[in-house]
């Protein structure tokens, strides 16, 4: 055999040996970055406008998971519209949280604020996916863009009326410790974020959409709230009226069908969470199982329903001050209802979201068919009469127009005069607004939480009792970079 | 005149026989070349290359004389004058050429063997001068003709004058057994040949020769030749030699050079003996492997671990226990960590498919040092198994059968019948009056019933679901080799039945494996494995209740509405819990030898795996009253590609190098679909079919994952005395965090072999024949389970669920609460750090041979989730966290304690191994935390304790009296527990007394404030004693017998299985013999220590099932409830685990009938157990050391089989 030849052999052996280890090598840099087709990851999950969309439903639901609790609790519990049916047996635990005492606050969820933080990060996500989506139809990405800052902007707005600083995170991912920004500022934010929606957001949407997605209007509701609890009446009367005369909105004028307005999506609706046992989006929450009893419920887990033992109600003399014997008024009977047998006729409960029976499956909690109002039309003509009657503004016949209007819808007799027209004004929205969040907050911007509430001591608002305290181990966590509110230190 | 041409030219070793040459040498390499870390067939080859150039130049030769033949001699007789100093042969013989004119035929490389020659003739004859030159040289001459021929001097050539005999004879082992491929030598010559199949050889020698036979794993033997032409040669076995060559991960090294910690295990360990599981055989038969068969179901998983158990997390259902990495003939095989109450987990062991008589060796790598080179996997200990390979000769077909059973355990005593009912009435009556509050409850209605049928018969319902099982075996294999390809092939068919009912397994499994070699320096081999599994065995708590669980030992049937009624057996059987394993892999691997001291080697596999479960509980089994089933199927593929370079050499026979880098590239591909549904139709039909739409779920599965991998490793010794071995790996896995993919792992080690060096040997007697000291430190490491932990994984969601959609649109956004949501770019692998140090000895021509060690591995980097900051919307992240560190020493020592020679051999093996674990760190400087997901005891971790743990309510006695009861100094009241069941009665007399740690008053049963660590589950000290005795007769046939114990010693078992036997009888609610509705069952509980108002003085509290407190039905105050140390007991064992008898017939009997061998054999698995534990089994426990009394048990089993040979 030939040497040469053999060596040569050896060689290109040798060489197409190293040759294919080296192929293998280069190529397999691939191996570390497999396509991962299990689950969206950070880097891959959204990319199209329809992905922004579906990351938008996100911070939708966790709104819903965390406002219909918190503020029932922490505005209409807190603000002794509800207590226990029962006050002397299997008393609901709840009924305490109008004490403002630190333990039944905090075991109701009062110093736990993540929920919120969650939208907010959601919210974050969006905002940072938007520039990078090509090829985005300018329409959807103005509405994707005034969604998510209104979204911020509500959680926002809900985070600083219940602790007043707050820590500001504007970043997707941020696991630092962020220590909490003078109210102020944060209000800088929130009405960055509602200009930016009120900018970008269309007065309506598809009609499915109505009133559970936010709108241009929505925004202007929220942001009118956002300066009336920044005592500017004048602005807020503006954005009132914006809303009134946007053309979107108009009362439910038929009492037969008041219930409507909870089902969702009425004519009256501006922003509301949407529940549907059709599409089950339906959850577990107290809201509906603290309010409704039998026969609304079969199950009896977690405290609620099954009997009206465990029922949260409104108090017999609340009742009374709202609704008077002797007065007519459809709210009476709509808003509030004890048509079962067992029930003590003199306790109605309230009966806004009693809708479930209808299309609900009451076998278990998750029943609810109701939407959880944010804000209607009704809510923002009696904001407006309480700016026209606010001293900023003093147009007390103006504001009488709006307050009869909301009275009107109800058959309830017509205001004249008699009595402080504020407070009337402020009467006539818990009775309107029952259980749905706005009572507290009503009485704080209105610095009349002393007359109306449990909490009596004058200097509330100074010292800050209107606060909720913050979870310990929230503070702990974060390194102590965040302080207890010091009405609660 | 044409001669034949000399013998010596033409007889070299025909083609056959010279490739069989070859193949054993490899074989023989093993021994002679120890200071090459050889793979040996790359010895082969260098042989082979120095045969191949004699063998060319042969024929050359031939041809040539076949030229010159014709050529007539000129001066055939002509005389030579030379006068040279220190000349080369080489220029001699071009002098005699010039002067003789005489053609010289050699080999350049030949002649440089030869020393240089001084000569002074003066017109000698040529023959004379030629024989003077080739004087005392290796080289001699053949004068052919006019043609001078120089050769090796061995290869006398019958024409010098020598007459040789052929020898014949017949090499067999101690057994009688005929030896195939026995190298036999001539001493002092070159002429070698090999023994054939029956072990048969013959070879040219002459009186007074010596023949040298050697065989691997056998002893050297010299043998003269003395007239005898049939010689009977006996080769005893050289057990040391044996555990020769270690499998070190991408190649072998021989025992004696290797630095780091390595036990070996022989195959035939494994060998005839009943069980479907490698995993479960290999306890005992390794220091520092630790086995623990908690489980006796066919085929099932042991609980097997290296050098302590080094896995936890905060949750108590995973990382349980720390499974090392099985290796397949370089094929990892990825272990899911267990988690018994995952129904889509396989309840068979993961070695399954395996045979035993497939298996070759086993070697279990210890340290990081040894298992540094399976970088990011390596951390808890590397397994690997090597499987047979084809034996040289004719086809040899082996057939080993067995046959065997098993039987129920010990089943716990009940009383049944009329003694049931009277032991309940006598409770009854002793305590009904107890009933604070007033009144008297009138008796069960049951106990007023004497008729009862059940109280009329007494049936151990127990009973009914044990049964004796058969197993029985097939095993075939065929083997053979040819001069370029070995094969083998294997059949296996193992059936066993389980003693519970409806369980069993079976094992369906073929192999194959060949190696090729197209040319002498390229070897392929190929190997094919395919098998399948078949496991049965009821799932779920309800059934493993129903077989051994408290729930079913009264002859009292239990009412429907009791919540057992599902136990029937009916339900039982109707039940439906399938397992089908179908494994099919792979491998072809082709090597090259480039040069001498050049190996590329290269290797492609792949693994295919389909599993499935079925599942089917019938309508009484399920609460609702109706069926259910779900269905489970995965496929999982791997695909591994391997290559690797290897350099070795020896330099001036002293320096060893032997230089290793390589590049891995595995893939994982994990396909699999879940359905199941409830509320189904009917129990006739057991699959997902007309089941209503909302009923059903589905799920589909795709999960991926990479790793990517290079290595090297440079061995180095001087002399086989000083050891240097350094190991490095880089590792990138897919499943890490981004910044994190890629880790290193280093180690070091380093041996002192101490009795070769010269003041050893020149001190101390040769009964000291070989001292190694080891010392070495590394890292590995080891990776999380979840392929995408660290991607930030987003929830989808369209499905059901208030998070499913919003307002009818699916949502996506990351998974917020969950330790994935969150991109974790530093998430990585834990890592061990290991150091430690050895001793390997032996002595008497190492008859004893012991190994030390010493371990110090801290393991670090934990997967845990801490919380997050509430301002970022996450609740939680993965962290890497939380370090362990386990310490101990390990010993084996082996004793052969019969002479080699002697017809009866005796010979014991003993293994200790200790362990010390403790938990060294938590995430967050964390000085303790709860472990979540076990529901029967409450583990938790503590800095400094064991991990798995018990932290139990400590037992101080039972109250005599009331005033014993203690009373709170500040509140006045007296102790009283507040927990599980919230009670406002204090303890009274009688009552259980524990601790009260925090002093607060009160007993907190279901809180950690009252818990004190009690023990370890795991052992302290663990280990064997193997004895082996066999007998050889006159007529060569043998006895053998052997047995093997296994201890262990320290363990804590919590023998919850009592506890709940007493709770039966005195409380709770759903147990309460005087419970509406109850299970009333009633356990035999006569032989306890119970108090009573007369008996005050006793270990166990009262047994009051009429206990009120106030006006409330039922007094919660739990003297049996909450996990005590009343129930926590030494598990110290010792088990006699396996004897053996065995008969091997006479070779010349089976001769006659062309029989190999015949072996048949008997043994008895499970035999004895000694401890002091009251329950029955202190191994079948859970991985918390809790009896709970579901595990399947462990049963006793025989078996009768043999093997065949031929």
């Amino acid at each position: 055999m030939n040497f040469n030849l053999m060596k040569k052999n050896k060689l290109t052996k040798i060489a197409s040996l190293f040759l294919i280890c080296g192929i293998l090598l280069f190529s397999c840099q691939k191996v570390l970055n497999p396509d991962v087709v299990q689950v969206p990851t950070a880097d891959n999950a959204i990319q199209t406008a329809a992905d922004v969309d579906k990351a938008i439903a996100a911070a939708y639901s966790f709104l819903r998971v965390v406002v219909p609790d918190k503020v029932f609790f922490f505005s209409d519990v807190r603000a002794n519209t509800f207590e226990s049916y029962s006050q002397s047996s299997n008393t609901r635990p709840e009924t305490l949280i109008a004490t403002n005492t630190i333990a039944p606050l905090l075991n109701n969820g009062g110093g736990d604020w993540s929920g919120f933080y969650r939208v907010i990060a959601q919210c974050n996500l969006v905002l940072e996916k938007i520039p990078t989506i090509q090829n985005y139809d300018e329409t959807a990405r103005r509405r994707s863009l005034g969604e998510a800052c209104f979204l911020r902007g509500l959680s926002y707005f809900y985070l600083t009326r219940f602790w007043g600083d707050v820590p500001v995170n504007l970043s997707a991912v941020n696991i630092d410790n962020i220590a909490r920004m003078p109210q102020a500022q944060v209000f800088d934010q929130i009405k960055k974020d509602l200009d930016v929606a009120i900018a970008n957001l269309a007065p309506s949407y598809s009609v499915g959409d109505r009133a559970v997605r936010a709108t241009k209007g929505a925004a202007w509701a929220i942001k009118a709230h956002v300066l009336a609890w920044g005592q500017d009446y004048p602005g807020a009367e503006k954005l009132c009226d914006s809303v009134i005369n946007n053309g979107q909105y108009s009362l439910v004028t038929d009492t037969s069908q008041l219930l409507k307005i909870f089902i969702g999506k009425s004519q009256e609706g501006i922003f509301e969470l949407n529940f549907d046992a059709t599409l089950k989006e339906v959850q577990k929450n107290k809201v509906y199982n603290r309010t409704l009893g039998r026969p609304w419920y079969t199950d009896q887990s977690d405290g609620g329903g099954g009997t009206e033992k465990f029922l949260l109600c409104p108090p017999p003399a609340l009742l009374t001050q709202m609704f008077p014997a002797n007065e007519k008024d459809g709210r009476k009977s709509t808003w509030l209802t004890n048509s079962v047998k067992n029930f003590d006729p003199s306790r109605p409960y309230l009966g806004k979201y009693r809708t479930l029976q209808v299309q609900g499956d009451t076998s278990s909690q998750n029943i609810n068919e109701s939407n959880i109002i944010i804000t209607r039309l009704a809510d923002i003509m009696l904001l407006r009469a309480e700016a026209l009657a606010s001293t900023q503004i003093n147009r007390p016949a103006d504001a009488i127009i709006w307050l009869n209007k909301v009275r009107a819808r109800a058959k309830a007799r017509e205001y004249t005069s008699g009595g402080s027209l504020q407070d009337t004004i402020l009467l006539e929205r818990r009775k309107e607004l029952l259980g749905e969040g706005q009572t507290f907050f009503d009485y704080v911007r209105t610095r009349k939480l002393a007359t109306y509430s449990k909490i009596t001591q004058a200097d509330w608002y100074t010292k800050g009792a209107w606060l909720l305290p913050i979870n310990q181990t929230i503070i702990s966590q974060s390194g102590y970079v965040i302080t207890q509110n010091s009405f609660w230190q | 005149m044409l001669q034949p041409p000399p013998r010596s030219i033409l007889s070299g070793p025909k083609p056959n026989e010279f490739s069989k040459n070859i193949y054993y040498q490899s074989k023989l390499n093993k021994s002679m070349n120890k200071n090459i870390h050889c793979w040996p067939r790359y010895e082969n080859s260098r042989l082979y290359n120095k045969k191949q150039i004699i063998m060319r130049i042969k024929l050359t030769v031939v041809i040539m004389i076949a030229a010159f033949l014709q050529v007539s001699a000129n001066g055939f007789a002509q005389n030579i004058t030379l006068a040279e100093k220190n000349a080369s042969v080489e220029q001699l013989l071009i002098k005699i050429k010039k002067q003789s004119g005489y053609t010289f035929l050699y080999s350049p490389r030949l002649i440089k063997q030869t020393k240089p020659v001084s000569l002074t003739v003066t017109n000698e004859p040529l023959i004379s001068v030629l024989e003077k030159c080739f004087e005392g040289q290796p080289l001699t001459f053949v004068v052919n003709q006019n043609t001078i021929v120089v050769r090796k001097r061995e290869e006398e050539s019958p024409l010098t004058g020598i007459q040789f005999k052929l020898i014949k004879g017949r090499v067999v082992d101690t057994k009688g057994l005929p030896l195939p491929g026995v190298t036999v030598k001539v001493k002092d010559k070159n002429t070698t040949k090999i023994s054939d199949s029956n072990g048969e050889f013959s070879i040219d020698a002459e009186d007074g020769d010596v023949l040298v036979l050697t065989y691997v794993g056998y002893k050297r033997k010299e043998v003269s030749v003395k007239g005898g032409q049939n010689l009977k040669i006996v080769l005893e076995g050289d057990e040391s030699d044996l555990t020769d060559v270690l499998v070190i991960g991408y190649g072998k090294q021989d025992k004696h050079n290797n630095p780091s910690s390595i036990s070996h295990v022989d195959g035939e360990k494994l060998q005839n003996r009943p069980s479907g599981s490698i995993e479960s055989l290999l306890q005992g038969l390794a220091p520092g492997l630790i086995v623990q068969n908690n489980s006796g179901q066919p085929g099932g998983r042991s609980n097997i671990s290296i050098r302590g158990l080094s896995d936890f997390s905060s949750s108590a259902n995973s990382n349980v226990v720390s499974t090392p990495l099985f290796i397949i003939d370089g094929v990892p095989l990825d272990q899911d960590s267990f988690n018994p109450s995952n129904p889509r987990q396989a309840i068979s062991s993961v070695l399954g498919g395996l045979n035993p008589f497939d298996v070759e060796s086993v070697d279990v790598l210890k340290d990081a040092a040894a298992t540094a080179i399976y970088g990011s996997r390596g951390a808890n200990g590397v397994i690997i198994i090597t499987t047979k390979r084809g034996k040289a000769g004719k086809p040899v077909v082996t057939l080993n059968t067995q046959f065997g059973g098993s039987t129920p355990p010990q089943l716990r005593a009940t009383y049944g019948g009329a003694a049931e009912r009277n032991f309940k009435l006598y409770l009854f009556n002793a305590y009904q009056s107890s009933k604070v509050g007033g009144g008297t409850s009138s008796p069960p209605i049951e106990l007023t019933d004497s008729l009862n049928s059940f109280y009329n018969n007494s049936t151990n319902w127990q009973e009914l679901y044990f049964r004796n099982a058969a197993l029985y075996s097939v095993n075939l294999g065929i083997s053979g080799a040819t001069e370029n390809a070995s094969y083998r092939l294997g059949a296996d068919y193992y059936n066993e039945k389980g003693v519970v009912l409806n369980s069993g397994y079976k094992r369906y499994s073929l192999t194959y494996q060949g190696i090729f070699n197209p040319t002498k320096k390229l070897t392929f081999t190929g190997r094919v494995n395919v098998n399948q599994q078949d496991a049965g065995q009821r799932r779920g708590d309800t059934f493993n209740a129903a077989v051994v669980g408290n729930n079913f030992s009264s002859s009292f049937a239990p009412g429907p509405n009791s919540g057992y009624y599902d136990a029937f057996l009916q339900s039982y059987n109707k039940g439906v819990n399938i397992d089908l394993t179908r494994n099919l892999s792979a491998q072809l691997e082709g090597s090259f030898d480039i040069t001498d001291y050049l190996n590329v080697s290269s290797r492609g596999s792949a693994r295919y795996q389909f599993y499935r479960t079925r599942n089917f509980n019938p309508s009484a089994a399920n609460l609702n009253g109706k069926a259910s089933a779900s269905y489970y199927s995965q496929e999982t593929l791997d695909l591994l590609s391997e290559t690797n370079i290897r350099l070795h050499h020896t330099f001036a026979n002293a320096h060893t190098f032997d230089f290793l880098v390589g590049n891995t590239i595995n893939t994982n591909t994990n396909d699999n679909i879940f359905g199941s549904g409830v509320n189904g139709p009917n129990d006739a039909q057991q699959v997902i079919q007309g089941y209503s739409q909302s009923d059903i779920t589905l799920q589909t599965n795709n999960i991926t994952y990479g790793l990517l991998s290079y290595y090297s490793r440079l061995s180095y010794d001087f002399k086989k005395k000083y050891i240097f071995q350094g190991v490095i790996r880089r590792d990138g896995s897919s499943k890490f965090g981004k910044d994190k993919q890629w880790g290193s792992f280093l180690s070091a080690s380093a041996a002192w072999v101490f009795t070769k060096e010269d003041f050893f040997a020149n001190h101390v007697g040769s009964w000291f024949n070989f001292g190694k000291l080891r010392a070495s430190i590394g890292t590995a490491g080891q990776q999380y389970q979840d392929n995408y932990l660290a991607l930030g994984a987003y929830n989808t969601g369209a499905g059901s669920g208030a998070l499913g959609t919003y307002n009818g649109s699916p949502i996506l956004a990351p998974n917020y609460s969950g330790a994935n949501g969150l991109q974790i770019p530093d998430l990585t692998w834990q890592t061990s750090k290991d150091y430690g140090a050895g001793l390997d000895l032996e002595f008497f021509n190492s008859r004893l041979t012991a190994t030390f060690d010493y371990y110090h591995k801290a393991k670090d980097g934990f997967l845990f989730t801490t919380p997050l900051n509430s301002t970022s919307g996450y609740t939680q992240k993965s962290v890497n966290s939380g370090a362990v560190l386990n310490t101990g020493f390990e010993a084996g020592i082996t004793g052969y304690l019969t002479a080699p020679a002697k017809r009866l051999q005796y010979s014991m093996t003993l293994i200790a191994t200790t362990n010390k674990n403790q938990l060294t760190k938590l995430p967050d400087f964390g000085r303790s935390i709860s472990r979540s997901g076990y529901a029967i005891g409450q583990p938790y971790l503590q800095i400094g304790k064991p991990l798995n743990g018990f932290y139990l309510l400590k037992y101080l006695g039972v109250f005599p009296d009331e005033a014993s009861v203690p009373i709170n100094p500040y509140t006045g009241a007296k102790l009283r527990p507040v927990g599980p069941f919230a009670s406002q009665d204090p303890y009274h007399a009688g009552d259980i007394h524990l601790l009260d740690v925090d002093g607060d008053g009160r007993i907190d049963g279901s809180g950690n404030s009252d818990r004190v660590y009690m023990g370890d589950p795991n052992p302290k000290v663990t280990g064997s004693f193997s004895n082996t005795i066999s007998f050889r007769l006159k007529n060569n046939s043998s006895f053998q017998f052997s047995f093997l114990l296994n201890y262990s010693i320290g363990n804590k078992v919590y023998n919850k299985v009592l506890a709940d036997r007493i709770q039966s009888v005195s409380w709770t609610a759903s147990n309460n013999v005087n419970y509406p509705g109850g299970q009333r069952n009633l356990l035999d509980v006569s032989d306890l220590d119970v108090w009573t108002p007369t008996h005050t003085d006793a270990k166990y509290p009262v047994l009051n099932p009429w206990r009120y407190y106030l006006f409330s039905s039922y007094d919660f105050i739990g003297n049996y409830e909450g996990n005590t140390s009343l129930f926590l007991e030494d598990g110290s064992f010792v088990r006699l685990s396996n004897v053996t008898f065995g008969y091997d017939f006479s070779p010349k009997f089976l001769q006659k009938a062309k029989i190999r061998r015949l072996r048949v054999f008997g043994g008895l698995e499970n035999v004895f157990l000694i401890t002091k534990y009251s329950g029955v089994d202190p191994e079948n426990v859970d991985n918390f050391g809790y009896d709970i009394g579901n595990g399947y048990p462990v049963p006793k089993k025989f078996n009768l089989g043999f093997n065949f040979e031929f």
